[in-house]
């Protein structure tokens, strides 16, 4: 069996606001085995990109409850000093593609730079060695090298995009974490950026967390798959057998809800909406939504473990039902 | 759109700014009448002369004198158009304004005893931009310096506290600020002069005389920082306040980038642009507010000349006065386009 | 974005805006009791008139200052008589005799002595004869100084004199008074002073004191007590004085002390309310309602009007915002009779309006593209109707705002040009105060009072607005909702 690159154990984010404590990550477990990718998705507002900048440890101020264990590569990177975890996880071991990409360029500094600079800073290259660097990245990511030296408003969504994954891929990371890479491109861009991670996964062996709420896309991409809901992960296991044999009833409607070329279904729409996570219910978080709900639901449900890679958060399953 | 063309659009506009100027106070002194007695008093001036001249000369009656004098008038009103109606002077009246052609002061006179407008102005210069440019510069070292900090504490008790102080210093007018500090330093506690460029013997020597002058300084600048902190604090600090949400400020600290390079890298970098429009705009301002501050304090640049100016309705000083001042004012504006250029890539994509 | 019941308590909820709010009650409270109590030219009749002022200290400090030198500032003090007290004979003559007292209770010197004496009846050509006597609590009485004053001319019986101009006799400071108080004092106490050496102390000193040796000099020391100035009028039976005043002047008066002309400071900065919330109300509403107008035209219509007002504001905006504002007020108040403040007024919102029309036009520009304005069109409403009933509505909050925003700019603007001689002379604005103060050196002769209480309610007056717009941009600015 290959090793884990990421595990992941009972972890969990809460923010402080002026309305009260929002639990965007509460309680969180699971494992992306190396090479593999794990797709994260669910509704907006569930907590992903949470989850994400948690691993890679972007906690904003007002942060309340910052607990659990990431384990990288064996290493328990949560107990890790602030400054040392700068220096020696983040871009080195864990590179990540931001939500919203369009602005994650500096507008003053020329791509190439950006590009290059965690070379210089992290392994002290010189700054021409470091742009040498940057230009075989960019020929791999098909952009020419004459990019280098443009500042990003002088290119176009799906360039900045794919520079903005050159800049990930620049450190050789052990983790790449994609946040919405491609939400904010058009469709034929899209599938470009896709097709690049893809064959990027390939030729590297990269492990990568793709978050997404576009769960067609995620099943591109992914070996595994968590279905996240209101703070929690609901389902997670091997792609194949969340998306054929859903358990929770609520992975089952999203993955009903996908629309199908062949089929002549209707998407299943989901009525309601997801509780705050400000105060969420005590029980089952989408017991209000449920169609199976029943007296249990009032309690938490805990982790079932279907079978050895794959556990649902749901009491229709738990023993003694 | 290339620099070229950019500056191009930005300089002409300028130049319609200084053309509003110039119409604006060319229609109110003509439409007033003030015009004509500026050159009234012009012709006035020069006709003493000629006629002084003249009586130089001999074997000339009284008569013939004035004969001569009268015609000299009457040509000389012909030739700086009293003749005709005001408006239609206006072109030739803008043209005197450019080359500050004003004739002579009524009642002031330069250092050197000149009392041709331009020179009174021109030795005012260096004065004024000396201690305004030495006050902005702490202004903005200041600015800079905690609006930076308190970037970093956003929502804290001392950022909260800013607003506030911001606030108040907003609401005090410089001027009187100015006479508290006179009130404070000169009279109570009488450690630093209240007024004036020099000494009343003022040491003769370079070095001495120098330091003589930055003393006198104190007090204007002290003023000047006082009164112009409060709101550069709080300007600076929320233009690094908004671009520290920026997503490529999280971008470069996700890639482990030390916080003081992504504070200097990301966050002050990109906020240049509006930093140095701050910057210049309120170098700009404060020249022209120079007419307040040193008013009080009796520096003798073209604020407190434009004071004197007001006071003895002295109109053709006024009149080239607020021509000097807008023309500094617009070569600012224009410098900082230029400085745009630098610090921003972005400004010449329209 | 309109303004609703939850508008005014998110408002309400927020301290500066609280603040703001009371401050602004405080302002319109004051300058209701102004506009009330004051009559409407003040400034003229009262305030730049000499005579209103004739009987008060000069420069000096508000009365409460007790509280903080330590020791009983002596407190001005005018005593007023009309009637004889009755008649005395003096070698065979018959004086009528008229008394005014005085009470020394503070430990300091009355800075000064004045008597004034008003229209004296006399029916004889011969005029009258006066004696002014002055008796001091030690019992001592002086005679400061006499003199006669014959009927005016060509005037019928009974003459009056000092009907048009009061007699005003300076105690302290008359010539002959020094020489009665000379030999007073070189016979009472066996000192030699000369009338130069006498000159030197004030005469109000030997007056009100009594000398001490203090390391062989001499110290005058204050002597408390019940003083008595005895006028006596040597004439007819029937010759009357119709009123006779003495000022015993104070170290100290009122609520906020005295300029150089012995104006009550208090009550002009008082009358300096209206005004301020008057300039600040109109400039702001004034400008704020061409400012809007021409940025919703500019916005709307498009085309040549948008391209032209664009221009203009785009210059004017650039407009070095003090010289220009002062070239302005100069040049119009050259005009005579023209009212200073109008022309303030105007340059103000000359200069002032087109920020505010640069920024409405953009707003206006993304309204214009939004569903209701294409309805309205499309149901044929025009122009005029949807500019007024549809944009501005939605704008107004903001605007409001906008409006608040630059009254305190406008309250501001007029007290700088006001301290730069540009303002009336005849209202007393607190920029006016100050720029008087400035031009007799009150900074430098330490005159604080006259200093800093009108500064302080300029800047009362401009952080009352602040905090109001402070109050006001959470409910405008729906972002900083959230936080
Ligand atoms: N700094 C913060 N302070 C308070 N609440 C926050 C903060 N950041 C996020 N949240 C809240 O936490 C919840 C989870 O946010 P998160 O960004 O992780 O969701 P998401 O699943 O990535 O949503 P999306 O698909 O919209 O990106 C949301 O309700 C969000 O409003
Ligand atoms: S726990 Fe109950 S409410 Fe929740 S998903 Fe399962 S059945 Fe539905
Ligand atoms: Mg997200």
């Amino acid at each position: 069996m290959v090793k884990n690159i990421l595990e992941v154990k009972d972890l969990y984010l809460y923010y402080k606001t002026y309305k009260g404590i929002v639990q965007a990550v509460d309680g969180i477990s699971f494992n992306i085995p190396e090479g593999q990718t794990l797709g994260i998705v669910g509704e907006s507002g569930c907590g992903k990109s949470s989850t994400a900048n948690t691993i890679i440890r972007l906690l904003p101020k007002n942060t309340y409850k910052y607990e659990g264990s990431i384990k990288l590569d064996g290493e328990e990177i949560t107990t890790i000093p602030m400054d040392e975890f700068r220096r020696t996880i983040r871009w080195r071991k864990v590179a990540m593609v931001f939500q919203g990409a369009m602005n994650s360029l500096n507008p003053v500094l020329k791509v190439g730079f950006q590009v290059a600079e965690p070379l210089i800073v992290h392994l002290g290259m010189d700054k021409n060695e470091a742009l040498d660097r940057a230009k075989q990245v960019f020929e791999k990511i098909g952009l020419t090298p004459a990019f280098l030296d443009r500042y990003p408003h002088e290119l176009s969504g799906g360039m900045r995009q794919r520079i903005v994954i050159a800049m990930a891929m620049i450190m050789n990371p052990q983790l790449l974490i994609l946040d919405e890479p491609t939400s904010a491109l058009d469709v034929s861009i899209q599938a470009q950026i896709m097709n690049l991670l893809k064959s990027l996964k390939k030729e590297y062996n990269l492990s990568m967390i793709f978050i997404t709420h576009d769960i067609a896309l995620a099943s591109d991409i992914s070996d595994l798959l968590a279905v996240m809901y209101a703070g929690e992960i609901v389902e997670y296991g091997p792609i194949e057998e969340v998306l054929l044999n859903p358990q929770h009833p609520y992975a089952q409607k999203l993955i009903a809800s996908i629309p199908r070329l062949r089929e002549d279904k209707e998407p299943e729409f989901l009525p309601g909406n997801p509780p705050g996570l400000i105060n969420p219910p005590k029980g089952c978080r989408f017991a209000s939504r449920c169609p199976y709900r029943f007296e249990k639901c009032s309690e938490a449900p805990g982790l079932v473990w279907i079978n050895g890679n794959h556990y649902v958060k749901c009491h229709l399953y738990s023993e003694g039902k | 759109m290339g620099v070229p063309r950019y500056l191009g659009v930005k300089a002409f506009n300028l130049m319609l700014v200084l053309l509003g100027v110039l119409l604006l106070t060319a229609i109110l002194f003509g439409a007033t009448g003030l015009s004509d007695k500026i050159l009234r008093a012009i012709i006035s001036e020069e006709v003493r002369g000629y006629r002084a001249q003249l009586s130089q000369q001999k074997g000339l009656t009284p008569e013939e004198i004035n004969h001569l004098v009268e015609e000299y008038k009457k040509n000389l009103e012909i030739e700086y158009g009293l003749d005709k109606p005001w408006y239609v002077r206006l072109p030739d009246m803008i043209r005197r304004i450019v080359i500050l052609d004003l004739g002579t002061s009524k009642h002031m006179t330069s250092f050197t005893g000149s009392n041709q407008i331009r020179d009174i102005i021109v030795e005012r210069v260096p004065y004024t931009v000396m201690l305004m440019t030495t006050a902005v510069l702490i202004v903005f070292a200041i600015g800079l310096g905690f609006g930076t900090w308190l970037s970093t504490k956003v929502g804290s008790l001392w950022d909260r506290g800013l607003s506030f102080f911001a606030s108040i210093s907003y609401a005090t007018p410089t001027w009187w600020l100015a006479l508290l500090l006179i009130l404070i330093f000169s009279y109570y506690l009488d450690i630093l002069p209240y007024g004036g460029l020099l000494s009343p013997n003022p040491p003769k020597e370079f070095l001495p005389r120098l330091l003589d002058m930055m003393y006198h300084a104190i007090l204007p600048i002290m003023t000047l920082v006082l009164a112009l902190s409060g709101s550069a604090i709080y300007i600076y600090r929320s233009i690094l306040v908004s671009t520290a949400t920026e997503d490529f400020v999280t971008v470069a600290r996700a890639k482990g980038l030390p916080e003081n390079l992504v504070l200097r890298r990301y966050i002050i970098r990109p906020s240049l642009h509006p930093i140095l429009t701050n910057l210049v705009l309120g170098l700009a301002g404060s020249l022209t507010g120079a007419i307040l501050t040193e008013t009080v304090f009796n520096w003798p640049g073209m604020g407190r000349l434009y004071y004197e100016a007001i006071l003895n309705i002295d109109e053709p000083l006024i009149l080239a006065l607020t021509y000097v001042f807008t023309l500094i004012y617009v070569a600012a504006r224009f410098i900082l386009e230029i400085l745009y250029i630098v610090v921003d890539p972005r400004v010449t994509v329209e | 974005m309109s303004v609703t019941r939850s508008g005014w308590q998110i408002y309400i909820s927020s301290l500066v805006g609280k603040a703001g709010l009371i401050l602004l009650i405080f302002m319109v409270v004051a300058s209701i009791y102004v506009l009330a109590t004051y009559p409407l030219d003040y400034g003229i009749r009262v305030w730049s008139n000499p005579k209103s002022w004739a009987d008060n200290p000069i420069t000096v400090p508000p009365t409460w200052v007790d509280f903080f030198t330590g020791r009983d500032l002596v407190t001005h003090h005018i005593t007023i008589t009309t009637t004889s007290k009755g008649t005395e004979t003096i070698a065979g003559l018959k004086f009528k005799v008229y008394e005014l007292d005085y009470d020394l209770e503070e430990d300091g010197f009355p800075t000064y002595l004045m008597i004034k004496i008003y229209n004296v009846s006399m029916y004889s050509e011969r005029g009258v004869y006066f004696v002014i006597n002055f008796t001091r609590p030690d019992g001592d009485e002086i005679r400061l100084i006499t003199f006669a004053e014959v009927p005016p001319p060509n005037s019928d019986l009974p003459y009056i004199a000092f009907s048009k101009n009061e007699k005003i006799i300076f105690l302290s400071k008359e010539r002959s008074v020094g020489f009665s108080l000379l030999t007073y004092i070189n016979t009472k106490y066996n000192l030699n002073y000369t009338i130069d050496k006498l000159n030197e102390i004030n005469y109000n000193k030997v007056l009100f004191g009594v000398p001490t040796e203090e390391g062989g000099d001499v110290i005058w020391k204050p002597l408390k007590g019940v003083y008595k100035i005895n006028v006596y009028m040597l004439g007819e039976d029937k010759d009357k004085i119709a009123m006779l005043k003495a000022v015993f002047g104070g170290e100290s008066y009122g609520f906020l002390g005295t300029d150089d002309n012995g104006r009550d400071l208090a009550q002009g900065l008082l009358f300096g309310f209206p005004v301020a919330l008057a300039i600040g109300f109109f400039t702001s509403i004034v400008t704020t309602a061409i400012g809007a107008s021409l940025g919703i035209i500019s916005g709307y219509k498009g085309g040549r009007v948008d391209e032209i007002i664009q221009r203009i504001s785009d210059v004017v905006y650039n407009f070095p915002f003090l010289p220009i504002i002062i070239l302005i007020v100069f040049i119009i108040s050259r005009m005579p009779g023209f009212p200073r403040l109008l022309a303030i007024f105007g340059a103000i919102v000359a200069l002032g309006w087109p920020g505010l029309t640069i920024l409405i036009r953009s707003m206006v520009l993304s309204l214009k593209q939004s569903q209701f304005i294409e309805a309205a069109k499309a149901i044929g409403a025009s122009d005029r109707r949807i500019m007024f009933k549809h944009i501005f509505p939605n704008l107004a909050p903001f605007i409001f705002a906008q409006m608040i925003f630059f009254t305190p700019g406008a309250i501001l603007a007029e007290a700088a040009l006001s301290f730069l001689g540009l303002g009336d002379p005849n209202i007393p604005t607190w920029g006016q105060i100050i720029e008087e103060s400035f031009r007799a050196g009150a900074a430098l002769n330490g005159w604080w009072w006259w200093v800093l209480p009108p500064g302080l309610l300029i800047m009362l007056a401009a952080i009352t607005f602040v905090f109001i717009a402070l109050g006001l941009e959470p409910i405008v600015n729906p972002k900083l909702q959230e936080r």
